[in-house]
């Protein structure tokens, strides 16, 4: 079924594309979905890490602050605290404090280093003047601590308006700012004897210390962002400079997300400190998350593109495995149907394609086999009709010649009734003549004797030709062909000129043959044979037995010029002849006569017997012999 | 048309009675005359015709000692004639002559009770020497 396929119908290339077409959708669902995941794992991740990063500030910063307030507590607790309150404001409270002489003021000294945030230190009374300060690690060079504890705000005293029932203040205060920096204060009551003397400040700024900042940011990574500010979102910092509060409302949860003014949407954590009016925020935008995971979506789709390659590919040579098979099975199916019965195919494989190969291949065979079975079918047959085509000539030939001596016969028949008419009307004249004429001339006589033998030789003549057109039945008995060669060898009367080779074996079998028919045949040859040579040459007569049929086979051959090949199919025809004299009968009779007595006569192939002259055969049956020795 | 020229009895009617009589048949004029002269030298007196119809017309007329016809002639054949002369008078001796021996007349004309079938030329001795058997009847 040869010819060319649409491009849809091809396995070749529907395979791959097929193939291709599926993984594309697999890929792609797979890849939808692991991305979902993934992000959502990265955002979970984030959320966790943020969470824990969160806890850990927290901590670290309510231990910070209970620190502090601890040790601010015990400071306010000492006698020499105690009794700077006692005393109230006084000169000593006005005093310039360099941040160097610290650690010369006692307590308060003590407690001014102890934190590198802490500003300053101060004793204040409950309505919050100022008794005495000292300046801190933190402190701006030109810091007046007086002054700076006079903007205490809201100072614990004033605040309660009145000293004796003021609430107990205390802890860390609400982050402030005053454009420069942001800070915070530290409150620690003095008790003496029951009652608040006065308050143990410390004042710590927030917005010195980038490096935590970074490292917090670090730590979180992704564009981590810290918070730092009033649980009731009056300040935040970022411990840098201010920044926007988280959105309202979103810090009730420990996690939330929210939408930034251009920075897209944002991923957040925030807690309260506890004992403090701080919170802590710790963000992250989820772009940043979600980063890696498309990073990963990425990878996983150059592999994806990779496969892909990799299957259209395959399936290609798939493909082409199981059709480069069937495009040779097709291939050999064309050839065999053009006529090339031997086309094979490769059968070398082990799978369903070798199987169809060997069938293929079994069925080609059985297909050359019979085609081969036909043709020589074909051949038998045409050789059989040549055959019966040869035999049919050969009989319209025989019909020919039986015709034409049937006709030979009836023109001899009226030419030999017409002639002897008036031959016999002379043959009376003559003996009436020569009865009654007796005294005639003597030579006259002569002259009457002449004209009636040849009266005689014509009588005879017709006697032959009316004998030759028609063959008598047969009287067949055996027959000495020797002693019938030698007979009509006499007959012949062979000149001198011509050699006579016979070779005539002693034990041949005697022929079953009318010896006159036969002898009349042999003659018939060795006349020719002689007429042939002019007088001379070889003639040699052999006979040589021919078990197969029981027959022997006289040869009769002649070193004249031989049978022009134009005449060899045409010399048994009665009427035709290639002598000057000479009405062409003879060969037509011998055969006749042969054939009448179950033989044959046959001008063989000079040149194949090595011969240049004419070559005879005469068969002639043989006597059955009885059963041998 | 070639039957005139012998519608007659022969031209030698002075004969002793005791000279035997021959009808002689054949269509060639020249073969009847010659054969007639042979005859006459042995003594027989001869009448001749042309065809068969004209021979078996004298055989019914006249009375003869034998018969010598060719069997080939136009009209009715030799054995024809024989037939109808055996008819009429069957123990006259009828012999016939052919150019060629034609089987299946000769065997017609011996199953009408030819006396001889002779071939032609004829040999003059076999014939005479059947004439002498005749006259010696």
């Amino acid at each position: 079924m040869p010819g060319t396929l649409k491009w849809h119908q091809s396995i070749e290339r529907k395979l791959p594309v097929v193939f291709s077409l599926l993984l594309i959708v697999l890929v792609l669902g797979f890849g939808w979905f692991v991305s979902r995941e993934v992000h959502m794992l990265a955002i979970e991740a984030a959320e966790q890490r943020l969470a824990r990063v969160l806890r850990q500030l927290v901590t670290l910063v309510e231990e910070a602050a209970r620190a502090s307030l601890e040790e601010g507590e015990q400071a306010a607790a000492e006698p020499e605290v105690v009794a700077l309150a006692r005393r109230g404001p006084g000169q000593e409270s006005s005093e310039p404090i360099a941040p160097g002489l610290a650690g010369r003021r006692g307590v308060l000294g003590r407690l001014a280093v102890a934190s590198a945030q802490t500003e300053l230190v101060a004793v204040v009374t409950p309505a919050g003047l100022p008794i005495l300060a000292v300046a801190g690690p933190a402190a701006r060079d030109d810091l007046d601590p007086a002054q700076e504890v006079s903007r205490l705000n809201p100072t614990p005293g004033r605040a309660a308006g009145d000293e004796s029932s003021s609430p107990e203040l205390d802890g860390p205060s609400p982050l402030r700012s005053d454009g420069h920096r942001v800070f915070y204060d530290l409150l620690a009551p003095i008790r003496d004897d029951g009652r608040t003397a006065g308050y143990l400040v410390q004042r710590r700024v927030v917005t010195r210390n980038t490096a935590v900042t970074m490292m917090i940011e670090s730590l979180v990574g992704q564009g981590a962002r810290f918070g730092y500010g009033n649980a009731d979102g009056s300040l935040w910092t970022d411990l840098r400079t201010l920044r926007a509060p988280p959105p309202e409302g979103r810090m009730a949860e420990d996690l939330f997300r929210y939408e930034r003014d251009g920075e897209g949407e944002w991923l957040g954590a925030a807690s309260p400190i506890e004992r403090t009016p701080w919170m802590l925020l710790v963000e992250q935008p989820i772009a940043a998350v979600s980063e890696s995971s498309r990073r990963a979506l990425w990878r996983l789709a150059g592999i994806a593109a990779a496969l892909l390659v990799a299957v259209v590919a395959a399936a290609w040579l798939f493909s082409r495995q199981i059709t480069s098979p069937l495009r040779s099975v097709t291939a050999a199916a064309t050839a065999i149907a053009g006529g090339d019965y031997s086309r094979r195919v490769r059968a070398d494989r082990h799978d369903e394609l070798g199987i169809l190969a060997r069938a293929f291949n079994s069925m080609a065979a059985k297909v050359e086999a019979s085609h081969e079975e036909l043709e020589q079918q074909v051949a038998h047959r045409t050789a059989k009709l040549s055959e019966t085509l040869d035999k049919l000539s050969a009989a319209q030939d025989e019909i020919l010649r039986k015709e034409k001596l049937a006709v030979l016969g009836e023109l001899s028949s009226g030419i030999g009734h017409e002639l002897r008419n008036p031959l016999g009307v002379m043959h009376n004249a003559v003996y009436i003549l020569k009865t009654k004429a007796g005294d005639l001339l003597s030579q006259a006589t002569h002259y009457l004797e002449v004209l009636e033998r040849q009266i005689q030789l014509s009588e005879k003549i017709i006697g032959d030709l009316l004998d030759v057109a028609r063959v008598r039945a047969p009287e067949r008995r055996p027959v000495e062909l020797s002693e019938l060669v030698q007979e009509q060898l006499l007959r012949a009367d062979v000149p001198e000129e011509v050699a006579v080779e016979i070779d005539i074996p002693d034990d041949l079998p005697k022929a079953a043959v009318d010896p006159v028919q036969a002898g009349q045949v042999i003659l018939n040859l060795l006349g020719n044979a002689v007429q042939a040579m002019d007088g001379k040459g070889t003639l040699a007569i052999s006979v040589r037995p021919r078990e197969e049929d029981h027959s022997v086979e006289l040869r009769v051959a002649d070193s004249g010029p031989g049978v022009p090949a134009e005449s060899r199919n045409r010399i048994f025809e009665p009427l035709y002849t290639t002598k000057a004299r000479g009405i062409g009968l003879g060969l037509s009779v011998s055969r006749s006569l042969a054939r009448a007595n179950s033989g044959d006569l046959e001008l063989l192939d000079a040149r194949a017997q090595g011969h240049g002259g004419a070559v005879f055969a005469l068969t002639l049956p043989i006597v059955e012999r009885k059963a041998p020795e | 048309m070639t039957a005139a020229f012998d519608a007659s009895p022969s031209a030698e009617p002075e004969r002793t009675r005791a000279a035997p009589r021959i009808l002689i048949v054949d269509d060639n004029r020249e073969m009847v005359s010659s054969l007639c002269d042979i005859v006459e030298l042995r003594g027989w007196a001869s009448d001749r015709a042309g065809s068969g119809e004209a021979a078996v017309a004298m055989f019914n007329r006249e009375r003869y000692d034998a018969v010598l016809m060719d069997i080939r002639m136009p009209g009715i054949n030799g054995v024809e004639a024989l037939r109808m002369m055996k008819r009429h008078r069957p123990q006259v001796p009828v012999i016939l002559m052919t150019a060629y021996t034609e089987h299946r007349l000769v065997d017609k004309a011996n199953a009408e009770g030819v006396t001889e079938v002779l071939a032609k030329p004829l040999a003059i001795e076999t014939l005479f020497g059947l004439l002498e058997r005749i006259e010696k009847r």
